[in-house]
């Protein structure tokens, strides 16, 4: 017996030792991505408090989703978040990245790495501070506001500003970071190129447009498709800014996926609106890479 | 030589039976506890010590964790879905517990203290928030009375006498500090719990749920009254609206002195009042809630938390042992309210001289003991329901916070979370 197992192996070490030595990534893989997404599936068709006997639905927890008017609010506020952050991150992280790049800026690593510094913070620490800054009575924004003769404004507290408070704390979090990116696409841009322009009688802004964004545009498609899934799953900083409120005005899906499998134990649901969004993050994904391109064949 | 290996052999054998029936007579026991809180992991801690000296047959080890409030109950949940790692004792905050109802979870994952408590039940107050089909899962921690605390010097320079007997009495006190641009108390216009809307529906006897998990709160004009109360505070700027109550800002606001004033339970002087605002001390009093008529319940409720032992226990009933010992003895119920200023839930222990003459030099050594325990013993009842979580968020969403906000009237907001929470329980 032994002996025949071990004839097999001589007979195919060589063939099957290369799947051995790859195997960890696949069986590590395989424990925490496919059978936790596959058991996610699955969570998705039942009723669930996470003891206990589960219960067969069917589709329902996904048909509930659409009648579900907390689940269209978390998703318009989602929608309204990942418009903002694409338009904050790119413009911003734009302008930032030409104006660090430009000559009359010096120490330009200082900047960088004080551009830098955000992302490295803990978010609920940030979160502490953006909600002493935002605070109706006592915060920084309102004393300048009221000192610019403006009127204090209830940013954590009124429903109509919340989701600007969140903005403001992902664009704190986020533009240096993307700042970045931009600053390695445009230190890859040739400057002969430029040279060419100003020879030709170009101006700036004709440079810009001409040359710096269509010279960026991978760039720039790297920088929405992260921001664009990384919006659509937000959750730190209003969750820690605000807690989804008031009245759920700042709530996004995932807080509401959050609240749904973790507060009300609804974990059928939330594996639900997990897969919904999942399937949101894909196609918008999508949309946005073929617009801009990605998938055009280069003759 | 084989002869002297099997000598030696057995005379080992002999020394390891010898030496652990000595051991026996010291079984070990380790006992885990998860809580939210760090004083009663304190709490625990030191009646840990006293409870494992009356019983030397045991070598205790007791492990008492805190653990950050949003990450309790995922883990809870998490280790009890594996079957593993699940601590003997949990610390269920009061909200927290409905998570417990929800699929009978209480029931697969608790023991069912009702046998274990049997008639002792009759001494204490307050085991409704942590009952389940009429089993008691949880021994209340604290009985959470809410008074009203108010900042006496400010009080007294606007000629305001107090205590004050009705809500009346106290919106006209209020009308008096604003003129000096103070507010007499703070709410909470969104957040986690509405407690300021809840103590003032409960004083009325008034319940969003009922014993039998009933939605009780449908058009009660209790309930449009509390919120009333809150709308009209707000609009007349007697009440200060804030979103960050248990922040900075409300601490800013009370040390400036422009908040003078909170109705909130007995948690709130050792948890906030006390850390934040040392410098006030000897300013501050407390008095019973003000009445919504004449001879009106003076008392009303706020938060709470039930220690519930798991069915993960290996020893349930050494476990229950531990918690009669630490919170179910007059002489550790007093202690709790002495050292940690958490009040009894035990009539015999809120009766009793040393807690009804115990006076507190931060307030001005008035005797608070005796103000808490009048509260305690008319306090209301407090049902929870499966859907106790969901049903406060929505109390928020669709009452408290636009109603304080002028958005909504009391009946229409009522109306709307009502309706809401209805539709969610079918």
């Amino acid at each position: 017996m032994l002996e025949s197992i071990m004839h097999w192996w001589e007979k195919k070490q060589y063939r099957i030792a290369p799947y051995l030595f790859i195997s960890p990534f696949y069986i590590l893989f395989a424990i925490f991505m496919v059978y936790p997404i596959c058991f996610g599936i699955y969570l998705s068709l039942h009723e669930w408090s996470g003891i206990g006997e589960m219960a067969y639905v069917g589709l329902e927890n996904y048909l509930n989703l659409f009648k579900d008017g907390d689940f269209y609010l978390a998703f318009s506020n989602t929608l309204w978040y990942m418009g903002a952050s694409l338009i904050v991150n790119l413009v911003f992280s734009l302008i930032l990245a030409v104006l660090l790049n430009s000559a009359l800026v010096k120490c330009k690593k200082l900047f960088r790495t004080i551009y830098f510094i955000p992302i490295v913070t803990s978010v609920v620490a940030a979160a502490i501070v953006f909600t002493l800054f935002y605070d109706r009575d006592y915060g920084l924004f309102n004393l300048l506001f009221v000192a610019m003769g403006g009127k204090p404004l209830d940013w954590l507290g009124d429903t109509s500003l919340s989701k600007f408070a969140v903005i403001g704390l992902i664009a704190w979090r986020w533009v240096g970071f993307n700042m970045v990116y931009f600053l390695a696409g445009l230190q890859s841009i040739p400057k002969s190129l430029y040279e060419a322009a100003l020879v030709d009688g170009a101006n700036s802004l004709q440079c810009f447009l001409k040359i710096t964004i269509p010279l960026l545009r991978p760039v720039i498609l790297f920088v929405m498709v992260t921001t664009l899934i990384g919006s659509i799953q937000i959750f730190d900083e209003p969750y820690v800014l605000t807690g989804g409120g008031p009245a759920d005005s700042s709530m996004s899906v995932v807080i509401y996926l959050f609240r749904t499998g973790m507060e009300y134990l609804n974990l059928g649901y939330a594996a639900a609106i997990g897969f919904v969004l999942f399937g949101m993050t894909f196609v918008l994904s999508w949309i946005q890479l073929n617009l801009m391109g990605a998938f055009e064949r280069k003759e | 030589m084989k002869r002297t290996l099997l000598l030696i052999l057995v005379a080992l054998m002999i020394m390891v039976v010898v030496g652990s029936s000595g051991a026996g007579a010291q079984e070990e026991v380790t006992i885990s506890m998860w809580t939210h809180d760090n004083l009663y992991v304190e709490f625990f801690t030191r009646r840990g010590e006293e409870w494992a000296a009356l019983h030397p047959e045991y070598k205790m080890n007791f492990k008492f964790t805190q653990i950050p409030y949003d990450q309790l109950w995922p883990k809870i949940l998490t280790t009890l879905a594996a079957g593993t790692g699940v601590p003997d004792l949990i610390g269920i905050e009061i909200s927290a517990f409905s998570r417990f109802m929800k699929g009978d979870i209480a029931e697969q994952a608790l023991v069912d203290l009702t046998p274990l408590i049997g008639e002792e039940k009759e001494k204490f107050l307050r085991w409704e928030p942590y009952m389940h089909n009429g089993k008691i899962y949880g021994v209340e921690s604290a009985l959470c009375p809410v008074v009203f605390y108010y900042r006496k010097t400010a009080f007294d320079e606007v000629g305001v006498s107090t205590p004050m007997e009705t809500w009346e009495e106290f919106t006209q006190a209020g009308s008096k500090l604003k003129e000096k641009d103070r507010y007499i108390a703070a709410i909470e216009s969104s957040g986690d719990t509405p407690h300021h809307f809840l103590a003032l529906y409960y004083q009325q006897d008034g319940a969003i749920f009922n014993s039998k998990g009933e939605l009780m709160a449908e058009d009660d004009p209790r309930a449009i009254q509390a919120l009333q109360f809150l709308q009209e505070g707000v609009r007349e700027g007697i009440l200060w609206p804030t979103s960050s109550y248990f922040d900075a800002p409300h601490f800013a606001a009370l040390k400036e002195g422009r908040v003078v004033g909170n109705y909130m339970a007995d948690w709130w002087s050792v948890y906030y009042q006390k850390p934040q605002l040392p410098e006030q001390a000897g300013e501050w009093r407390i008095q019973l809630l003000p009445a919504w008529e004449e001879g009106g319940r003076r008392s009303s409720t706020a938060g709470g938390t039930g220690f519930a032992i798991t069915k993960y226990s290996k020893n349930p009933e050494l476990v229950f042992d531990f918690l009669h010992y630490t919170y179910m003895t007059k002489e550790n119920q007093i202690k709790r309210f002495l050292e940690l200023q958490y009040f009894p839930t035990m009539i015999e222990a809120i009766t009793d001289p040393q807690i009804t003459e115990f006076s507190d030099p931060y307030y001005g050594d008035q005797k608070v003991g005796k103000v808490f325990s009048e509260a305690a013993l008319q306090i209301p009842v407090q049902w929870q329901s499966p859907y106790w979580s969901e049903a406060i968020q929505i109390l928020y969403k669709e009452a408290i916070t636009p109603v304080v906000a002028d958005k909504k009237t009391p009946e229409q907001g009522l109306k709307d979370a009502i309706s809401k929470i209805r539709a969610l329980m079918k």
